[in-house]
């Protein structure tokens, strides 16, 4: 059941609806109930996945909590084993095929034959995500950050939470499932809170109808056949596929935090304007904000962090970077982009002792809004150089893809209409344009303002405030994506 | 209270403007150029369709209700949908009945030998109804609706599209619409192989089970609404397996007792021609509608007697239509005729036609053939003398813009429209149509009042 389908436009209002309506004592298990329905949307079979991993983890939590004073080692055990149970599942349904085609390979260059399991797997929604938000919490347990939970209702609930189960924001258990146990409290009917959830799913689905699935279609057309396009048609294609995914995963977080927020639960932030970092790592603590602090805190800090050698730092964020980059996809193009990241923020931090000798040379300014808009586009274009390995269907496809980009020149294409045979007319270009430029505006007021859109309305006038939220529905039930021109299409971040 | 009346506002007016963009939004196209049988008929007064044809193309292109009105004046009207399928045709038949009481159906049974639905048509069909009960209960018994239920009950995630493409009649609705009785005019010929004999092909497909109870929903509703049940095969090319199909139809109709009219039988005796009453294979042109029409009129009148409505001013949409047709035929006429002499001739003796007549070249020098027949449409002879640019009504003869004038002209014709002539009277436009090639000679173009449509442009040197 996608966020932009009718089925949920059905589903969401009568959860809501009942929810408001029962008891506070079945709220929690109502949400469950809902929580699985709709994850069962997908394959029913997948419920009984989710439910291994929630049963696991819960009992794992109790376990840490019961040995709290045994030795290290035994806690550690415990916890190990349930990393295992819980990073064999996804292993399994995410990874084995990858392992085997690698394997195969290496195999292959020695003369061997390919492997072949005979398992035909297909990767269950969200299961990256469940997986990790369960992990952390019995992370969390084992380092005493939070209680272990005794209700399991309450822990299955959290897990499976239907607005961020299968694309985040990956949340902690000292956020959600402690708004969870405490749900019988939680006030639904709170107008300015249940507007403002609204508003912000608003704008997802904006994000998402209007701006991603559109640009999309100059991406797709631009990356399924590099061969036909040169520079300026490679240059729209990486770009349009950097703001593709933005509006995509931001859509999403947007569309869960808001529906979340509507029933009276406040969920993480997953973005702040992410293409206004002024570093690669100032992007990630941006971007998909919640999976860079887990990777942090889970994997980044346990390896040592900040607190080593230099050279021991580097290796620490590289292979952080890497597990990120091999976490969205069982592909070597995921792994490297992570690794790129990883290998820009490495140079980043190795280059900025003789750049910022050169600048001083050069008598920069570093307070003016120049030298900030320089950093920007810097970031921008690495940022969207690493999207090509991401969106690329294989390592040779992203080389060949990038050779041909800095090797066919053609500026006159932007000029003799070319731009127009990418898979969008003249109309639709300007529905992108003013997309983009509503974005770009709605960013920078959160930038400037560290206001979120809903904020801001609140604070003007009453023709303002209906004005802009009835263009929105306006604009997204007219220019949005979907409908018989358009395969529904699925989320970027749900394969993962 | 405060917050009532603002969440009250604000759904209201987002009911609003939803309902303002679905109107824009909406599907409009039965026929092409945003004509649409379905609309005229909700257009229609309450009970005023005495004769309603149900059905695809094939019936509006030969059963034209203009005929029948001038010949008998009875009220008919054409709900054919291009590829309307038997779901449909039911479904619009009830429709129909909602607003309207016809004392007889005619209901075409091409749609009875369909084996599969064509998109663009399921189209057509889903989205011409209003929505309500009918719609959904249609949209739910075709089987080319599967797995897009929503789509089609909603209607919206397939015409939103439609941003693309949205012109003036978009906005305004074509007049058209308002007063049209469901025929489509088209006056091309096409010459159709027909093989002689096969309309009395005995070969009978057994009626399924589909047709079976398409048939049977058919005779109750219409037991139900008091009304007559007349089938008809209208006059079209058809293969070996199609003739079966019907034969085994019309075995079970003729069961039910309810009359079948094949017109493949009535070739000869309507006078039809196969080089020249067909627009294509399929549909006969409006030559071979009217010698049907007029047959179909007299059968009606005779058999179920039904009034003559003529002069009556509550019929006056029939009136609008046929009066809007002629001059879709004088165009066609004006457009088959070559003489200058003959054309104009005709223009004077016509009503409602806005005239540009333009002549040009060295001292306007025309042949004595044109002047006199320029001189057929002004107000005196000789009115035009030397070269410009004039226009002016017939009937009346009214002149209004005069050839001598020296002062852009515009007027407007319909919305989005207009007729431009520039100051020293060379160059004149039609929205965004140039009217003659600049060269020297008589230069007449004809725009009809009741059309608003350019009929005739003609350059003679």
């Amino acid at each position: 059941m996608l966020f932009n389908s009718v089925r949920f436009l059905i589903f969401f209002p009568a959860v809501v609806f009942v929810y408001a309506f029962i008891p506070r004592k079945i709220r929690a298990l109502w949400l469950l109930v809902a929580s699985y329905f709709f994850y069962m949307s997908w394959n029913a079979k997948y419920a009984l996945l989710i439910a291994l991993s929630t049963v696991v983890t819960w009992a794992g939590g109790l376990v840490l909590s019961s040995v709290e004073n045994r030795s290290r080692a035994e806690r550690r055990a415990v916890l190990a084993l349930v990393f295992t149970v819980n990073l064999g599942i996804l292993f399994f349904f995410k990874y084995f095929r990858f392992a085997l085609d690698t394997i195969s390979s290496i195999l292959k260059l020695f003369g061997g034959g390919a492997i072949h399991s005979g398992l035909d797997v297909l990767l269950p929604v969200g299961i990256s995500f469940y997986t990790f938000q369960a992990l952390g919490y019995c992370a969390d347990v084992y380092h005493g950050r939070v209680q272990a939970e005794r209700n399991l209702l309450h822990y299955a609930l959290f897990v499976s939470f239907f607005p961020q189960l299968v694309a985040g924001p990956i949340e902690r258990s000292g956020n959600l499932l402690k708004q969870i146990d405490d749900i019988e409290n939680i006030n639904i009917r709170n107008y300015d809170q249940v507007i403002s959830g609204l508003l912000l799913m608003l704008w997802g689905y904006f994000q998402k109808v209007v701006i991603a699935d559109r640009i999309a279609i100059l991406a797709d057309t631009v990356f399924d056949e590099p061969a036909r396009f040169g520079t300026t048609a490679l240059l729209i294609g990486a770009l349009a596929f950097t703001l593709q995914i933005y509006c995509d995963f931001g859509a999403y977080s947007s569309i869960a935090i808001g529906a979340a927020r509507v029933m009276g639960f406040r969920l993480s932030d997953n973005f702040n304007t992410p293409y206004f970092a002024e570093s690669i790592a100032d992007f990630w603590h941006r971007w998909h904000i919640s999976l860079s602090t887990w990777f942090r805190d889970y994997v980044y800090i346990p390896l040592g962090g900040n607190r080593c050698s230099r050279v021991r730092r580097y290796l620490n964020l590289m292979i952080t970077f890497l597990l990120s980059g091999l976490w969205h996809g069982a592909a070597w193009t995921y792994v490297i982009w992570g690794g790129l990241h990883g290998f820009y923020q490495i140079a980043g931090d190795f280059l900025s002792a003789p750049l910022r000798r050169i600048g001083d040379w050069l008598k920069v300014n570093r307070a003016a809004e120049s030298w900030h808009l320089l950093r920007m586009a810097l970031t921008f274009a690495l940022t969207s150089f690493a999207w090509i390995f991401f969106r690329a269907a294989s390592l040779s496809d992203a080389l060949f893809y990038i050779g041909r980009l800095f090797t066919r020149p053609d500026p006159w294409s932007l000029f003799d209409g070319s731009i127009y045979a990418l898979g969008l007319d003249v109309a639709q270009m300007h529905v992108l344009a003013f997309s983009l430029a509503l974005l770009f505006l709605v960013d920078l007021l959160r930038a400037r303002r560290h206001q979120e859109p809903g904020d801001f309305l609140k604070e003007q006038n009453l023709w303002f405030r209906f004005a802009v939220p009835l263009m929105m529905i306006l604009v997204i039930l007219v220019y949005g994506a979907y409908g018989v021109d358009f395969d529904s299409a699925r989320f970027i971040y749900f394969t993962f | 209270m405060r917050r009532v009346i603002t969440i009250t506002g604000f759904l209201l007016l987002t009911l609003g403007m939803l309902a303002a963009a679905y109107r824009v939004l909406s599907w409009k196209d039965t026929m092409g150029d945003y004509l649409s049988s379905a609309q005229m008929l909700y257009e229609t007064d309450r009970d005023r369709v005495d004769a309603l044809f149900v059905g695809s193309s094939h019936v509006y292109a030969a059963i034209n209700p203009d005929v029948i009105w001038r010949e008998e004046g009875i009220a008919g009207f054409d709900m054919a949908i291009s590829g309307q399928d038997a779901t449909a045709a039911y479904y619009y038949t009830k429709e129909a009945f909602k607003r309207q009481s016809p004392r007889v159906v005619v209901v075409d049974l091409l749609a009875t030998t369909f084996t599969e639905g064509l998109d663009g048509n399921t189209y057509r069909s889903m989205l011409s109804m209003r929505s309500g009960i009918n719609q959904a209960s249609m949209v739910m018994a075709d089987e080319n609706t599967a797995g897009r239920l929503a789509e089609y009950l909603l209607k919206w995630p397939i015409i939103h599209t439609r941003y693309r493409e949205l012109g003036v009649y978009d906005f305004v609705t074509n007049p058209y619409n308002r007063f049209g009785r469901g025929y489509c005019y088209r006056f091309t010929s096409e010459e159709v192989k027909h093989t002689p004999g096969l309309e009395d092909l005995p070969d009978t497909e057994p009626v399924s089970d589909r047709n079976r109870a398409w048939v049977d929903d058919f005779v109750a509703l219409a037991d139900r609404k008091g009304c007559a049940l007349v089938t008809t095969i209208l006059p079209h090319e058809m293969k070996p397996e199609e003739k079966a199909v019907y034969n085994g139809v019309v075995a079970y109709l003729q069961e039910k007792g309810v009359p079948v009219i094949d017109f493949n039988h009535m070739v000869a005796d309507l006078d039809l021609s196969y080089e020249e009453d067909f627009m294509d294979p399929g549909h006969l042109n409006y030559f071979g509608g009217e010698k049907l029409s007029r047959w179909l009129s007299a059968y009606l009148r005779e058999r179920y007697g039904l009034a003559d409505h003529r002069g009556d001013p509550a019929y006056a949409d029939w009136d609008q239509s046929l009066s809007y047709a002629e001059h879709l035929i004088l165009s066609n006429d004006l457009n088959c005729m070559e003489r200058v002499g003959t054309i104009c001739s005709r223009l004077a003796k016509e009503q409602d036609l806005l005239l540009v007549l333009q002549v040009s070249g060295e001292g306007g020098n025309l042949t004595e053939e044109q002047r006199q027949a320029a001189d057929l449409l002004m107000p005196e002879p000789s009115f035009f003398d030397g070269t410009g640019t004039a226009v002016l009504e017939t009937g009346s003869r009214t002149v209004i813009r005069n050839p001598g004038t020296t002062k852009p002209f515009d007027l407007d014709i319909c919305p989005g429209t207009v007729l431009r002539v520039s100051a020293d009277g060379s160059t004149v436009s039609v929205g965004d149509h140039t009217l003659f090639d600049g060269a020297d000679g008589l230069h007449i173009a004809a725009i009809s009042r009741r059309t608003n449509d350019l009929i005739f442009e003609r350059t003679f040197n």
